[in-house]
C-alpha cells in the first residue's frame, strides 16, 4: 500500500510483485478508490486489466465487497459505478444470437442485426432483423446513464434484460463515464480493440495490470500477424464475393460507390459520424502511426482497391512457394514488393483502412468470413508502418516435419514495448502486478518504462506454508534433467516416474505435475506406460492428462477436481505454457503439491524466438541467456505458484531438475518462494525429498487455528492500533 | 451356578488346583468351569466374552500355572497337579492354552466391538459420559439399563448404523494393472492373466459397455474365456493399440465410450471457473482448429493419454452411483453451482470474517426470586406451594376463572372494548395488594440469595439436575402405567430415584452445609427435591391404588 501510495503521487508506473492469495486485489482496489475519493481531481479513473474471465468477475466481486464496507461505515451510497466489460459473447442477451459459442460467430451475427445499414433498411422494410436489445439501448439508453455501483457480467445482463437495452453496448457507453472499469488486457493493449474501446479514457487515470507476468507476450502477440496458405485462399475467395458484390452494386446503385469515392477524395474519412456498431474492422497501428492524410488516389474506387488486394495476396502466395526459409526486414519486404508486383509503401499503410470503408459500403453484414482477408490487410499495414521492431519469417515447412510443406509466414513483432507504450505513455500511473514477476529488473527492460517503485513482497506467515525443494537425482543417482541431451534417457524417465510414484504415495489428494511441452509430456506418459510407472500411478491416484484440446481438458478437469473432493486423490500432469497453468488455482486440497518435472524453456530453435533474442540483444543489451532463463523461471514459478492461494492454503512444491540448483536460475525464483527454499533442500534425492515431505505434512495436518495467526498474519483491530504496531509500520515506512 | 445340559463340553482336564482345592477343568462351547472334585455344580465359571486374556507361568518354574484375566481386572489361576509328572501337567496345560487360544478370539472380538463402541461414543459425548459416571459407576441404575433406556443418542446412532447400508467401496483405479501379464513357463511363451471377480466386476462396472458386450456375447457366440481372452488383447489393455481395428470384438465397445465422452463434453462443463474454451475474453485471431499445427506423428500417444483420462472419468464415475437401482435417482443432474457464489467462495477468507457470537450470555434477571422459586400463585399461594399437592379441584377453580376472563376479553375484542372489564375490582385490589410493599411480588430479594458456590460445587450441582431429570424423564415417559412392563418401568424408575437420593443428593447436601449454612443449601437443592418428591408422590398415589408386588415406597 505504502510503495503504491509513493507510486500515485509521483504520478509514476509501479512493479509490485505480490505473492497470490495475499490480498493484492483488494489492496489495489481499497488504495485506489480512497484515493480517488480524497483527490478526485487527481485522479478520475481506474483500469483494471485482468487476463481471464473468471479473474475480471472476481475483482468486480472484490469491489462489491469493498463498496458495501464503504456503506456500511460510512452509512450512505457511494457515488461510484464499476463495471466490468467483457466481449460481446460473455455479454449477449439476445435470444438466439446468445446460444452461439464461438465468440467470433456472435460478433458476427450481432454487427449483422446491429449495423447502421441493417438498421436504416430495418427502419424502410421491417422484415429486416434487429436486435431489439440494441434498439432499446439506442433509444433511451444514453439518456438514463447507469446508476452508481457495481456492475459484474451478469449483473448488466441482468440490468439489460430488465431495461431491454443491449448490456454490451451499455456497459461500453459507460466506459466513458464510469470510475472503475474492469476488462481484459486487450482491450487496452491490443490496437485493434483499444481503439475501439479505450480511445476515450481519460489521461487521469490508473491503470492496473494484474497477473502481468505474460505482459510481453500479449504485447507482441497483438502485433504479430502469422499468415498460411489456407488462409490466403480464402483470403482469395472474399476478394472474390467484394468483386461480385461490387459488380452488383454497380449496376444497382452506383451512387453509393461514388459517394465512397468523393468522400475519399476529401480525405474525409471520418466524414460521416462512425457508428459504434460500425467498428468491425480496425486499424491495427497505434493511433500515433495513423496517417492523417487522406487515402491516395490509387486506391480510391472500389474496382482499383480489389485489384489492389489481389496483387497483394498473390504477391503473398508467391513469396510462400519458397523452398527454404526467408527471413527479412519489413524494409525489404517493401522493397521487394515494389519491386515485384509495383506496390507502394503508402497506399499499403492504407489497406486496413480502404477495406473497412469498401465492407461498410458494401453494406456487408456477415463479416466471419472476411477474416482471413482482414488478417492480410493488417498485415500489409502493419508492414508498411513498422520498419522497426519487426521480423519478417517465411518456412516453407515445419522443422519437426520437413516433408510435408506447410509454408507460412510470420509477421512478428520483436519489440514489447511497441504496443505498450501508448498506454505508459497516456496514462499517469501504470501498475504492473503478478504473484510472480521475478526477476524484476526485467520488465523495465523489455516494456521499456521507468518505473518509480519496483518492489518484490513476501508473505508473513503463521507456518511455513510451503515446501519448495529441489529434487537432482533419483534413487539410483542418476541426475535428472530436461536436458536435450538426456531428456530422451530411460534413466531420467524413469526416475521422473519414481519421483511422482513415490510422492503420489505420501502425498494426500491432489498433485498437479507440469512439464516442459507437450511433446515431452507425450514421449514421457508412452514411456511410462511402458515402463509400468503409470499402472503404479494408478494404484494410489487417479490420473488426468492435460491434452491440446481445450474441451476435453476441462472435462479432465472437472473430473480431476471431483477425484480430489470425493477423496481419492488424483493426479493431473500438464504443461508449462498450457492453459491450466495460465488460468486455473489449485488451491487447498486441490494442489497439495506441484511437481516440475523440467525446466521450462521456450523452444529455442523456432526462429521466431531467434530472432527476438537478436533483437533484444542489439536494442536493449539483454543477452540471449538472461532472456531464456527469465523466461523459464516465470513460468516455473507461475506453475509453482498454482498450488498455493492464501495463507491458510499450504503446499509442497518440488522442482525436478538439476539446473534448478544453480545460482542463476534459483535467484530467478520469486522471493516468497526462495525465502521458504532452504540451502539443505537444493540438491535432493527422490528418498530425501519424500522423507522431509512425509514430515512435513505431518506438520502441516496439524489444526491450523485463527489463535495461530493472531499477532503475526492476522491482526485484530486492537493490536493493529497498538503502539507496538504502530512503531512497527512507521519503521517500515522511514526504510522504504 | 449349575452346567447346563446343552452346552457341549470340549475338553475335561482333571487334576487342576483352584485355591489349593483340586477338581476338573472344562471347557465347554461358551464358558470355562472348574468345579472340586466330586460335586456337580460348577464353583467358578467364566464366559469365554468376559476374559481378557491368558497367561501362562514360564517355562522351568516348578508350578505349571495358567492364569485367566477377566475384563473387570479379576483373575484366576489354575494349576495344573497332573501325577504323572511335570511333562503331563505341561501337556494338559497346553492342550488348555491352545484351545483358548483358539476360541478366545471369536469371542473377544463380538465384544470387544461392542465395548469400543461404547467407550468411543462416551467418549465423543461427555454429556452421556457424565451421566453414565453419575448413574452407573454409584449403581443408580445398571450399566445394561443405562445403554437400553438412557443413552438414546448411542441407540440411534447404532440403528443408523445399522439401517445405512455400507458405503459401497470405490474402483481402485489400477485394476487393469492387476491383472499383470505374467509369463508363465518359458517353454511356450505362453502369457498368463489372472482375472479374478473382482476385477470382472470392476471392469464391468467401469466399462458398461464391455457388460452390455458381454451379455449379448457370453453364452451364444463364445465361452466366457474366448471373450476374456479376446478383452486382453483389446485395447483396454493395450491402451496404445488404434482402435480403428475393425476385426476387434470390442472396437464398437471404444466407440461407444468415446460418445459418452463426447456426450460429457457438452453436458457435463458447468463450472465457469473451469471451462478453459472460454477463458479469454478475446476471440483468437486465428482459431487453432487446424489440425495440421498439432503434431502428426504421435497419434498413437494422444490416443493413449485420451484413454487413460477416459478411465480415470469412468471410474470416478463408477464409484460415483451406487451400483444397481440408485444410479439414476443420484444422476439427476444437481443445478450448477451460481456463479456467484463461486466467485464468492474463491475470494472470502474464514478467519478475516468476524465471529461476533459471543459464547456466554450473561444472565440478566431483574428478579432473582421469581427465577429461583417460580411465579407464586397469588390465589392459592397457601397450598400451591406447600406441596400438597395440586388437586383437581383447584385446576378446575382455575381453570374456570380463565376461561371467564379469556371470555370477557373476547367480547370486549367483539364490541366495545372495555378495559376496565379485564379485573373485577376485588382482584385487582387484591393484586395491588401484592405489588404493594409487603405483598408477595413485592418481597425483597434476600440479600444473600445470590448464592456463591465454588465451581466445583457447581459443577457437580450441574451434573446432579442433568442426571437427576434424565432418570424422571423415563419416570414420567412411563405415565400412565397402563401395561406391567410400564408399571415395572416406573418401580424401577423409582428405585433408581431412592438410591439417587441416598447416594448422590445427600451427600452433595452435606458437601453444601459444609461449605456454607444449611439454609442455603436448602434453598439450592429444594427444586431438586421438589422434583424428586413430586414423582415419589406420584408413584405413591399409584400404589396406593394397586398392589404393587413390591415393597412400599420409603418416604423421604
Amino acid at each position: 500500500m505504502l510503495e503504491l501510495k509513493h507510486a500515485l503521487d509521483a504520478k509514476g508506473h509501479c512493479l509490485l510483485e505480490m505473492p497470490s492469495g495475499t490480498g493484492k486485489t483488494t489492496t489495489l482496489l481499497s488504495l485506489i478508490v480512497a484515493y480517488m475519493k480524497a483527490h478526485p481531481l487527481d485522479l478520475t479513473k481506474l483500469v483494471y486489466c485482468s487476463r481471464t474471465v473468471p479473474e475480471i468477475e472476481k475483482v468486480m466481486e472484490e469491489l462489491r465487497k469493498l463498496m458495501n464496507y464503504y456503506e456500511k461505515e460510512m452509512g450512505m451510497e457511494q457515488n461510484i459505478l464499476g463495471l466490468a466489460l467483457s466481449s460481446r459473447k460473455n455479454l449477449c442477451i439476445h435470444p438466439s444470437v446468445s446460444k452461439e459459442r464461438e465468440g467470433k460467430v456472435v460478433d458476427g451475427r450481432c454487427y449483422g442485426l446491429t449495423a447502421s445499414f441493417v438498421r436504416a433498411r430495418h427502419a424502410g422494410d421491417d422484415a429486416v432483423p434487429v436486435c431489439n436489445f440494441y434498439e432499446g439501448f439506442d433509444a433511451h439508453g444514453k439518456e438514463f446513464p447507469l446508476p452508481p455501483g457495481v456492475y459484474n457480467l451478469d449483473d448488466l445482463k441482468e440490468y439489460g434484460q430488465a431495461k431491454g437495452w443491449c448490456p454490451y453496448f451499455l456497459a461500453r457507453y459507460t466506459i466513458t463515464h464510469a470510475n472503475i472499469v474492469v476488462y481484459s488486457y486487450h482491450y487496452l493493449l491490443d490496437p485493434k480493440i483499444a481503439e475501439v474501446v479505450s480511445k476515450e479514457i481519460s489521461k487521469n487515470s490508473v491503470v492496473v495490470f494484474d497477473e502481468a507476468h505474460n505482459i510481453d507476450n500479449v504485447c507482441i502477440d497483438s502485433m504479430s500477424v502469422k499468415i498460411t496458405k489456407r488462409l490466403l485462399d480464402k483470403a482469395s475467395n472474399s476478394i472474390q464475393i467484394l468483386e461480385t458484390t461490387i459488380s452488383n452494386m454497380k449496376e444497382n446503385d452506383n451512387r453509393r460507390l461514388e459517394k465512397e469515392y468523393q468522400r475519399l477524395v476529401e480525405g474525409l474519412r471520418d466524414a460521416n459520424i462512425a457508428r459504434e456498431t460500425d467498428m468491425a474492422l480496425v486499424n491495427p497501428v497505434l493511433p500515433s502511426e495513423i496517417l492523417e492524410e487522406a487515402v491516395p488516389g490509387t486506391i480510391r474506387t472500389a474496382e482499383h482497391f480489389v485489384a489492389f488486394l489481389k496483387r497483394v495476396v498473390e504477391y503473398i502466395k508467391t513469396r510462400l512457394r519458397v523452398q527454404h526459409v526467408v527471413q527479412e526486414s519489413p524494409a525489404g519486404f517493401l522493397r521487394d514488393i515494389h519491386i515485384k508486383v509495383c506496390i507502394d509503401r503508402k497506399p499499403l499503410r492504407f489497406t486496413a483502412e480502404r477495406l473497412s470503408s469498401l465492407i461498410r459500403t458494401l453494406e456487408i453484414s456477415d463479416l466471419t468470413d472476411f477474416s482471413p482477408l482482414v488478417t492480410v490487410s493488417h498485415f500489409a499495414t502493419l508492414v508498411s508502418t513498422y520498419t522497426k521492431g519487426f521480423t519478417i519469417i517465411i518456412e516453407p515447412f515445419e522443422d519437426r516435419a520437413p516433408t510435408v510443406s506447410n509454408p507460412i509466414l510470420y509477421f512478428s513483432c520483436l519489440d514489447s514495448s511497441i504496443a505498450i507504450k501508448p498506454v505508459f505513455n497516456r496514462f499517469q500511473t501504470v501498475v504492473i502486478t503478478s504473484g510472480t514477476l521475478s526477476p524484476l529488473d526485467m520488465y523495465p527492460k523489455i516494456l521499456d518504462f521507468h518505473p518509480v517503485i519496483m518492489t518484490s513482497f513476501t508473505m508473513t506467515l503463521a507456518r511455513p506454508c510451503i515446501l519448495p525443494m529441489i529434487v537432482s537425482k533419483g534413487n539410483d543417482q542418476v541426475a535428472m534433467s530436461s536436458r536435450y541431451e538426456t531428456r530422451e534417457d530411460t534413466a531420467v524417465i524413469r526416475n521422473y516416474g519414481n519421483l511422482l510414484v513415490e510422492v503420489a504415495a505420501a502425498v494426500p489428494d491432489g498433485i498437479v505435475c507440469f512439464f516442459t511441452s507437450y511433446l515431452y509430456l507425450e514421449t514421457i506418459v508412452s514411456s511410462w506406460y511402458d515402463q509400468g510407472i503409470i499402472d503404479q500411478l494408478q494404484r494410489h491416484k487417479l490420473l488426468f492428462i492435460e491434452t491440446q484440446d481445450a474441451a476435453e481438458t476441462s472435462l479432465a478437469l472437472i473430473n480431476y477436481i471431483k477425484a480430489c473432493d470425493n477423496g481419492r486423490g488424483a493426479v493431473l500432469l500438464s504443461v508449462a505454457r498450457g492453459k491450466v497453468s495460465e488460468g486455473i488455482d489449485f488451491d487447498h486440497h486441490l494442489g497439495r503439491a506441484v511437481l516440475m518435472f523440467g525446466i521450462p524453456y521456450v523452444y529455442t530453435q523456432s526462429r521466431i524466438l531467434r530472432a527476438r533474442l537478436e533483437y533484444l540483444r542489439d536494442q536493449f543489451q539483454i543477452r540471449e541467456n538472461d532472456f531464456l532463463t527469465f523466461d523459464a523461471m516465470r513460468h516455473a514459478a507461475q506453475c509453482l505458484g498454482r498450488c498455493m492461494r492464501g495463507k491458510t492454503d499450504y503446499g509442497i512444491m518440488i522442482l525436478a531438475d538439476k539446473r534448478f540448483s544453480r545460482a542463476d536460475k534459483r535467484s530467478k525464483l520469486p522471493k516468497w518462494i526462495q525465502e521458504h527454499l532452504k540451502d539443505t533442500n537444493c540438491n535432493l534425492s527422490t528418498e530425501e525429498c519424500v522423507q522431509i515431505s512425509k514430515r512435513w505434512l505431518r506438520q502441516m495436518a496439524q489444526p491450523f487455528s485463527r489463535e495461530d495467526q493472531l499477532g503475526i498474519s492476522l491482526l485484530t483491530l486492537e493490536q493493529l492500533q497498538s503502539e507496538e504496531m504502530q512503531k512497527k509500520i512507521q519503521q517500515r515506512a522511514q526504510a522504504a | 451356578m449349575t452346567s447346563s445340559s446343552s452346552e457341549s463340553i470340549l475338553l475335561l482336564v482333571p487334576h487342576v488346583k483352584l485355591k489349593k482345592n483340586e477338581g476338573e477343568l472344562y471347557l465347554m462351547s461358551e464358558r470355562l468351569g472348574w468345579m472340586v472334585g466330586n460335586k456337580d455344580s460348577f464353583n467358578v465359571t467364566h464366559k469365554y466374552c468376559d476374559i481378557k486374556t491368558q497367561k501362562i507361568s514360564p517355562e522351568g518354574k516348578p508350578k505349571v500355572q495358567l492364569q485367566v484375566c477377566l475384563h473387570d481386572g479379576n483373575a484366576t489361576t489354575f494349576q495344573f497337579v497332573n501325577p504323572a509328572g511335570q511333562a503331563e501337567q505341561m501337556a494338559d496345560r497346553d492342550k488348555v492354552k491352545d484351545l483358548l487360544q483358539l476360541t478366545l478370539p471369536k469371542f473377544k472380538r463380538m465384544i470387544n466391538k461392542d465395548l469400543e463402541e461404547k467407550k468411543l461414543f462416551l467418549s465423543e459425548n461427555p454429556q452421556y459420559r457424565q451421566l453414565y459416571m453419575d448413574l452407573v459407576k454409584s449403581n443408580v441404575i445398571s450399566a445394561e439399563e443405562f445403554w437400553a433406556d438412557h443413552a438414546t443418542q448411542f441407540i440411534k446412532q447404532q440403528q443408523d448404523a445399522k439401517n445405512a447400508s455400507q458405503q459401497d467401496v470405490g474402483i481402485s483405479a489400477s485394476f487393469l494393472a492387476d491383472i499383470k501379464p505374467q509369463i508363465t513357463d518359458g517353454c511356450n511363451g505362453g502369457v498368463r492373466y489372472l482375472l479374478t471377480s473382482d476385477v470382472m466386476a470392476s471392469i464391468f462396472r467401469t466399462y458398461p459397455s464391455v457388460k452390455q458386450k458381454h451379455l449379448k456375447c457370453v453364452p451364444n457366440k463364445m465361452t466366457e474365456e474366448e471373450f476374456w481372452k479376446k478383452f486382453f488383447s483389446s485395447h483396454y489393455l493395450h491402451r496404445d493399440k488404434n482402435i480403428n481395428d475393425t476385426k476387434d470384438l470390442f472396437t464398437d465397445c471404444g466407440k461407444q465410450d468415446e460418445q459418452i465422452l463426447r456426450q460429457d463434453l457438452s453436458t457435463a462443463i458447468k463450472d465457469p471457473l473451469l471451462d478453459l474454451t472460454t477463458l479469454n475474453d478475446v476471440v483468437e485471431e486465428e482459431s487453432s482448429s487446424t489440425p495440421s499445427n498439432s503434431k502428426i506423428n504421435n497419434i498413437a500417444h494422444q490416443n493413449m493419454i485420451r484413454r487413460f483420462n477416459q478411465h480415470s472419468i469412468l471410474v470416478l464415475k463408477a464409484s460415483e452411483q451406487a451400483p444397481g437401482e440408485q444410479a439414476l435417482e443420484s444422476s439427476v443432474p444437481e443445478p450448477a453451482p451460481s456463479k456467484r457464489i463461486r466467485l464468492q467462495e474463491a475470494m472470502s477468507y474464514e478467519d478475516l470474517e468476524s465471529n461476533d457470537t459471543d459464547p456466554t450470555v450473561q444472565l440478566n434477571l431483574s428478579r432473582i426470586e421469581r427465577y429461583l422459586n417460580g411465579p407464586p400463585t397469588t390465589v392459592q399461594s397457601q397450598t400451591g406451594v406447600n406441596g400438597n399437592g395440586l388437586t383437581a379441584a383447584h385446576f378446575d377453580i382455575d381453570a374456570n376463572a380463565f376461561k371467564s376472563i379469556l371470555g370477557r376479553w373476547m367480547r370486549g375484542g367483539g364490541e366495545r372494548y372495555n378495559p376496565l372489564d379485564v379485573l373485577n375490582s376485588a382482584t385487582a385490589v387484591n393484586v395491588l395488594g401484592e405489588l404493594s410493599i409487603g405483598g408477595t411480588l413485592m418481597r425483597g430479594s434476600q440479600p444473600n440469595s445470590a448464592i456463591h458456590l465454588t465451581s466445583e460445587l457447581q459443577k457437580e450441582l450441574k451434573e446432579l439436575y442433568v442426571s437427576l431429570s434424565e432418570i424422571l424423564k423415563h419416570f414420567w415417559a412411563a405415565f400412565p402405567p397402563s401395561s406391567p412392563e410400564l408399571v415395572q418401568k416406573t418401580n424401577r424408575m423409582i428405585d433408581a430415584l431412592h438410591k439417587f437420593n441416598q447416594a448422590k443428593l445427600a451427600p452433595y447436601e452435606q458437601k453444601l452445609i459444609q461449605a456454607s449454612t444449611s439454609s442455603e443449601a436448602e434453598n439450592i437443592l429444594k427444586p431438586l427435591r421438589f422434583q424428586l418428591q413430586a414423582a415419589i408422590r406420584k408413584h405413591s398415589q399409584l400404589s396406593e391404588r394397586r398392589p404393587l408386588p413390591r415393597a412400599a415406597v420409603s418416604s423421604m
